[in-house]
């Protein structure tokens, strides 16, 4: 056979076999994409277990949300979140050794309890109805190591969570059995001889559920502080020494099966105070303060119609606060406690082409509310005021697209509680995308709070404080316009403008009578603007910043504990020399007016080195807090005198070692 | 760990196999989710085929694990190779990057990288498509549903099939719808 023909043959061959088995692997294609598909089209016939179903996350709210993760708790060490929420922009925060007080927009008035924020776990409410405060330090019943993302939506909302949120909400998305799915442990030591032990462990369970259990211990025994308000020759060095202790114990249960899901969290932290706030004695034991709360919260979802989903919320919480002051005569206390149980139910309809309507409706019932101040030996009451109380709240909201780029969105709320009149809150947005990389938003709402328990009730027998039974709502309009732009795949921007006024402010006075009165106050008015910048550098790199200014209007001149100018950057980025990643969070916040003075700009910074690898193999944390040891101060309220503005802690540092398995 | 290994191939297999050993009963979001995304890619044309089918994971948590359980599933004659890409990293190597809700500007972001280049974007959320995915995951009364915008999947050289096509729930054609 000649070779030309036999290879040809050969070839022949050989294209035969190859179109044969074109033929079979195209066949088998084939098969394989129609099992494929009909593997697809099943999947999306499989119901979403209950619990855990679609949320829209508040970041994706006609709002300019910021939003910070879990690697960037890691990368930066955040301590609280305080520390972190102070990252974002339009935020300041300010403390006083005893709670973490977080101003938004310029306000942050001394003698507010952060009673303007909404604060959030997994979308319950967590401030306390004595004070209605958010807690952000220390003494929020919640742990870093526990939230998988932290969101802050500024703005007036009041239209979607009801009282309290005139300036934004707080939310807090804490982490599920099945996001852990193993145990994770860190061990911090810190300055001030502080040690903290954390543990959290999750898995899955079948049918789609999951279960977590966390705890935390801390302990910090504090620095010794020098304060030189307090030195008096023969009287006092102005040294408190091992007065800044701190302890707290914070546990988390959490599961979900089929359309339940439940979550347990108890909270304890006491807080030795080292200043003579209340004109108690300095550098003496026994002056401290103690938050103790637990929440339980059960939810059900369910999807009666295909169009129609449904949420039920029950939630028991108590809160007990107890403060303890050492005076010559004789100790004092000041004790509250807090039960509630509340029902909420939220329905979302997406049946009508364009729209989806969300309609809900809220019941409180304020089963105890107590208030009691009294000195020890002798016992002499001056406060045992209780009360119940309650508060209902309907709501309505439309999401609207309207056409082909624009969205709209429309709510009303109507709330009532005891002892206050009803407040109708509405609120609307109109956000305008004319392209996948920019948005045009314009939000205008208004939102309310009604007096606390605190500021109504509270009195200490005519020694420094009194109650007013007749305060009003405050309320605040609110106007936003705001633009985002993402001109490049590695920078995005972001600009925005508000104004808001807030008539009948309630705020701590000094009455005609020389003692301390919250007050309703004339109307104050605020604008500002704000800009954000996100850059990817390149090699793993990341600088975030924001700028913003403001400006508000107090009938009392210019406000106190407002910066006009604030300036955050956050930079962070893998170095592979070390394999470690570094992280650099520089503040800086402008002069602010205090009650007798002013205390000066300042810039700060955190610096964290984190080891990168295999968590199982252990990792390696080393972060320094206002590494440049800058001394700055933050103004006070008058509780404090005659400290004016307290300073803030020099150059601190912690050591964490964490594992997971 | 065994258990929950366990669980979850029981899980899968229910899902695949249609009932046999275990009851398929309802999946957790997560589970679906990365199901759902796996087969998005059987269903999806590279201009050329990519040297690694690499799927990015901008997620934390649930999503991330339950993506990482469907690494070395095959996606055309190729192993699966899923690998967690940071807010900070560009998607360079990746043939598609699934991006979790709730991360502002991100999606925005890897629209833009994909622009001119064979990178599937998945996001989820019913804003997601208008914010430059090429395919969003939504919720569909209970149900996981996506939407597919195939101007930006044109604009990089990707195509969907028509099976795709029939089963997504919103098609968007010009970048102005």
């Amino acid at each position: 056979m000649p070779q030309g023909k036999s290879r040809a043959a050969a070839r022949g061959r050989h294209s035969l076999a190859t179109l044969a088995a074109l033929a079979l692997v195209s066949a088998a294609r084939a098969n394989e994409a129609r099992d494929a598909a009909a593997d697809l089209e099943r999947l999306l016939s499989t119901e979403i277990s209950g619990a855990s179903r679609y949320e829209q996350p508040l970041a994706e709210a006609p709002a300019s949300a910021s939003v910070l993760t879990a690697e960037d708790f890691r990368r930066h060490g955040f301590r609280d979140i305080g520390e972190a929420l102070q990252t974002m922009r339009g935020v300041h925060l300010s403390q006083d050794r005893v709670y973490g007080y977080m101003g938004v927009r310029g306000f942050n008035r001394p003698g507010d309890y952060n009673s303007r924020i909404v604060m959030l776990m997994d979308g319950f409410r967590a401030n306390n109805p004595i004070y209605d405060q958010a807690m952000i330090g220390g003494e929020a019943p919640l742990d870093m190591d526990w939230i998988k993302r932290l969101e802050f939506v500024p703005g007036a909302v009041s239209a979607n969570y009801g009282g309290n949120a005139l300036f934004g909400i707080v939310n807090a998305v804490r982490w599920n059995g099945a996001d852990i799915d193993g145990t994770r442990v860190a061990l911090d030591a810190g300055g001030g001889h502080a040690r903290r032990a954390s543990l959290l462990s999750g898995g899955r369970l079948a049918e789609g559920g999951d279960w977590l259990a966390g705890v935390v211990a801390y302990d910090r025994d504090g620095e010794d502080l020098y304060f030189p308000e307090y030195r008096v020759a023969g009287v006092s060095d102005g040294i408190a020494r091992g007065r800044d202790g701190e302890r707290q114990v914070k546990t988390l249960l959490k599961g979900s099966w089929n359309q339940w899901s439940a979550s347990f969290t108890f909270a304890e932290r006491v807080k030795d105070v080292p200043v003579a706030y209340y004109g108690t004695l300095f550098d003496a034991a026994g002056n401290s303060v103690e938050d103790r709360e637990y929440h339980l919260d059960l939810v059900h979802t369910s999807q009666p119609r295909p169009q129609l989903s449904q949420l039920l919320r029950f939630h028991l919480g108590s809160y007990a606060y107890e403060g303890r002051y050492p005076y010559a005569d004789s100790p004092y206390r000041d004790e509250a406690r807090a039960d509630w149980l509340s029902l909420d139910s939220q329905w979302q309809w997406t049946g009508w082409r364009d729209h989806r309507l969300l309609a809900g409706l809220e019941l409180r019932d304020y089963r105890r509310l107590e208030q009691r101040a009294y000195a020890v030996a002798p016992r002499q009451v001056d406060l045992d005021d209780r009360h119940r109380g309650h508060a209902a709240g309907a709501f309505l909201q439309d999401e609207w697209r309207i056409a082909p780029g624009w969205l709209a969105n429309l709510g009303v709320r109507v709330d009532h509680q005891s002892d206050a009149a009803t407040i109708t809150s509405p609120r609307g947005a109109l956000i305008w995308r004319p392209s996948a990389t920019l948005a045009l938003k314009w939000l205008a709402g208004r939102a309310f709070r009604a007096p606390n328990d605190y500021e109504r009730h509270y009195g200490d027998g005519g020694a420094t404080q009194r109650g007013n039974p007749d305060l009003r709502p405050e309320r605040i309009r609110s106007q936003e316009l705001g633009l985002e732009v993402t001109p490049s795949e590695s920078l995005r921007l972001g600009l925005g403008h508000y104004r808001y006024r807030i008539r009948d402010l309630i705020e701590l006075r000094t009455g005609a009578d020389g003692l301390w009165v919250f007050d309703n106050r004339p109307a104050v008015r605020a604008r500002g603007w704000e800009a954000e910048a996100e850059i990817l550098l390149g090699a793993g790199w990341r600088l975030r910043g924001n700028l913003a200014w403001q400006a508000l209007d107090h009938p009392d001149g210019a406000p106190v504990n407002m910066p006009r100018r604030l300036g955050k950057l956050l930079l962070d980025g893998p170095l592979p020399f070390l394999r470690a990643t570094l992280g650099l969070n520089l503040q800086a916040v402008g002069p602010r007016r205090t009650l007798q003075g002013r205390v000066d700009g300042y810039v700060t910074g955190n610096l964290v080195l984190r080891q990168q690898g295999d968590p199982r193999q252990g990792i390696w944390s080393l972060a320094l807090y206002n590494f440049g040891d800058k001394r700055y101060r933050d103004p006070v309220g008058d509780e404090l005198a005659p400290i004016d503005a307290l300073e803030r802690d020099g150059r601190q540092w912690r050591l964490r070692w964490e594992i997971g398995f | 760990m065994l258990v929950a290994r366990l669980l979850a191939a029981c899980a899968t297999a229910a899902l695949l196999a249609a009932s046999e050993g275990c009851a398929a009963g309802p999946l957790r979001d997560d589970d679906l989710k990365a199901e759902v995304a796996y087969n998005l890619l059987l269903f999806v044309d590279w201009p050329a085929p990519p040297p690694e089918m690499r799927l990015c994971v901008v997620a934390e948590g649930g999503l991330r694990l339950a993506l990482g359980r469907q690494a070395g599933r095959p996606v055309r004659g190729r192993p699966l190779l899923v690998v967690p890409l940071t807010e900070s990293d560009r998607p360079d190597h990746c043939a598609a990057v699934m991006i979790e809700s709730g991360l502002p500007g991100l999606v925005e972001r890897m629209g833009l990288a994909a622009r001119g280049r064979p990178l599937l974007v998945i996001a989820e959320g019913e804003t997601a498509m208008a914010r430059g995915a090429m395919i969003g995951l939504v919720d569909n009364g209970g149900r996981i549903g996506f939407d597919i915008n195939l101007a930006a999947l044109k604009r990089s050289g990707l195509t969907a099939s028509s099976k795709l096509l029939r089963l997504a729930r919103v098609l968007k054609e010009r970048e102005d719808d």
